[in-house]
């Protein structure tokens, strides 16, 4: 089993529409001298920067190491498109334990809303992209085949909206801080039936980041006593799906969950809190269901009784996930991971999960035609 | 409303080896042991085996799931229809879905293969794809004379 890696700070910017003058380069350099102060750590004492974006363009990392002074040191962009920033974490991790690093600067960043308008959807040269998927629709076939296979009502997907909104009143990063009813949820503009606009996480705006070390770079850095970990990060790729199977078997977060537990030896009765890829209602549920943490076909019932709230049995989303705190896709790995921080040293204030002990965060990005998806990360923090 | 391969054989495939025109359908590989695969790989999708060998594919399949698409990113016209059909091979694809006036799509519904425009708004020429129509089980008799 690869070492832990350490968590010595963390911070980030709060997710938003930022105006285009708040360029990718400055949000991400906010985020990360934020996670420097919170590790009470200067920039010189890092040996390597990995940045997971999407949209950000060529070399972008290296445009933010520059307004860093963090230029001349290895740095490398990371995309697995939703799962980019979550993947830079575990290419920090593999570094670190490897030996090759001490102290690694880990950025998610995102600028989508000078460029990304009315939604996103895989690459153009993908044969459903030619024949109209956006990634909306592929949510509203799953949420329709749910229902008609469990039973579940459309009252009980939106639940989870109304639970994550719940969740960011108290989340001072969150793009969204007030709560919202079921009513609204089932009210709003229909996107790709049955879901509505609040089934869906925006388009935003955001950075994050996390300064990782192993021993040696805690030694560098100064700093004692215990510090929450990462054991180690999943990551899976979409296979070739038969036509035989239910739609949402979801065996993608099965063999994900699977290699979370071989890489950590946690397994999924050790989980205390889990931070999801709830880009769209219907995502949490079967993505949970697909990780052997909730019984399949239970997670919209497990929703509408409270199961995964902050005080349920499987604490989702404390942060607000992505439909709440938002989604601008490449920094949602890295915030996740700053979430489960603040969960494990139990500074959340209004949203601590009570004996955050051991965490999940999930990221699903992409689609890939004839497959279950693009890439799947599953990363295990402990206090 | 559908176009015809008539009305439509002047236009570039959107892509090539998706399907056949004449007569028009989808093609695949089957495998020796007969998983079906879409669209042609030189592998099997279900077993990997390499040993595989193109063949067409049925024109009528099953709605697994669809929605309506109400929102797309610019280029792209809404409303419409947008689905999982099942063919009786064992493929899975996405697929648009055309409606018919009367009927309500449905999980279950029986729909066949159709020539279709694809087109991005006017940014680039149309091109020819392929969707599938809700089959119409109780056709009415006047429907049929306007045929």
């Amino acid at each position: 089993m690869l070492d832990p890696a350490h968590v010595a700070g963390v911070g980030m910017i709060r997710f938003g529409k930022y105006p285009a003058t708040v360029t990718l380069e400055r949000m991400a350099a906010r985020a990360a001298t934020a996670a420097l102060a919170d590790a009470g750590a200067t920039a010189d004492q890092i040996d390597a920067i990995i940045v997971g974006h999407v949209f950000g363009g060529p070399v972008a990392g290296q445009r933010i190491a520059v307004e860093l002074g963090l230029d001349g040191k290895p740095i490398a962009n990371v995309e697995n498109y939703c799962a980019s920033g979550a993947t830079a974490i575990r290419e920090a991790w593999v570094a670190l334990s490897a030996g090759l690093h001490d102290v690694v600067l880990v950025i998610g960043v995102e600028k989508m809303t000078d460029r990304i308008f009315g939604g996103v959807r895989p690459d153009p040269n993908d044969l459903d992209a030619a024949v109209g998927y956006v990634m909306a629709a592929g949510h509203g076939m799953s949420a329709r085949r749910y229902m008609s296979d469990h039973g579940a009502t459309r009252a009980q997907i939106a639940a989870v909206a109304v639970k994550n909104h719940a969740h960011s009143v108290n989340n001072p990063y969150a793009q969204y801080q007030v709560p919202i009813s079921l009513e609204q949820v089932l009210q709003a503009r229909p996107i790709a039936e049955p879901l509505g606009l609040l089934d869906c996480s925006p388009i935003s705006d955001g950075a994050a980041a996390i300064l990782l070390c192993n021993r040696a770079g805690l030694a560098r850095l100064g700093v004692s006593g215990a510090v929450p970990r990462v054991l180690g990060c999943g990551l899976v790729s979409g296979s070739l799906r038969s036509g035989d199977e239910p739609l949402n078997a979801e065996d993608i977060s099965r063999r994900a969950a699977q290699e979370a537990w071989r890489l950590t030896g946690v397994g999924p009765d050790d989980i205390d809190l889990v931070e999801m890829h709830d880009c769209f209602t219907i995502a949490e549920i079967v993505r949970l269901e697909g990780l052997g943490l909730v019984p399949v076909g239970e997670g919209a019932r497990w929703t509408e009784l409270g199961h995964t709230g902050i005080r349920g049995k499987l604490p989702v989303n404390p942060s607000g996930g992505l439909l709440s705190r938002g989604h601008p896709v490449g920094a949602t790995g890295v915030a996740q991971a700053c979430e489960l921080t603040w969960q494990l040293r139990g500074t959340a204030s209004g949203r601590q999960v009570a004996g955050a002990r051991t965490g999940l965060a999930y990221c699903k990005g992409g689609t890939v035609s004839g497959t279950d998806g693009g890439s799947v990360t599953t990363l295990v923090m402990q206090a | 409303m559908t176009p015809s391969v008539d009305d439509v054989a002047e236009l570039e495939p959107f892509r090539e080896g998706v399907f056949d025109l004449d007569p028009f359908g989808l093609r695949g590989v089957r495998c020796a042991v007969g998983h079906y695969t879409f669209p042609v790989r030189t592998f099997c999708g279900t077993c990997k085996s390499e040993l595989v060998e193109p063949v067409p594919l049925s024109g009528g399949g099953v709605l697994h799931t669809f929605t309506v698409v109400r929102q797309a990113p610019p280029g792209v016209s809404v409303p419409y229809l947008l689905g999982y059909v099942d063919l009786p091979e064992g493929c899975r694809l996405m697929a648009r879905i055309e409606p018919r006036p009367g009927v309500e799509p449905a999980i279950g519904a029986p729909v066949d293969l159709v020539p279709a425009i694809f087109s991005d708004g006017g940014s680039s020429a149309d091109r020819l794809g392929f969707a599938f129509a809700i089959r119409n089980e109780h056709p009415d008799p006047k429907e049929r004379h306007d045929a």
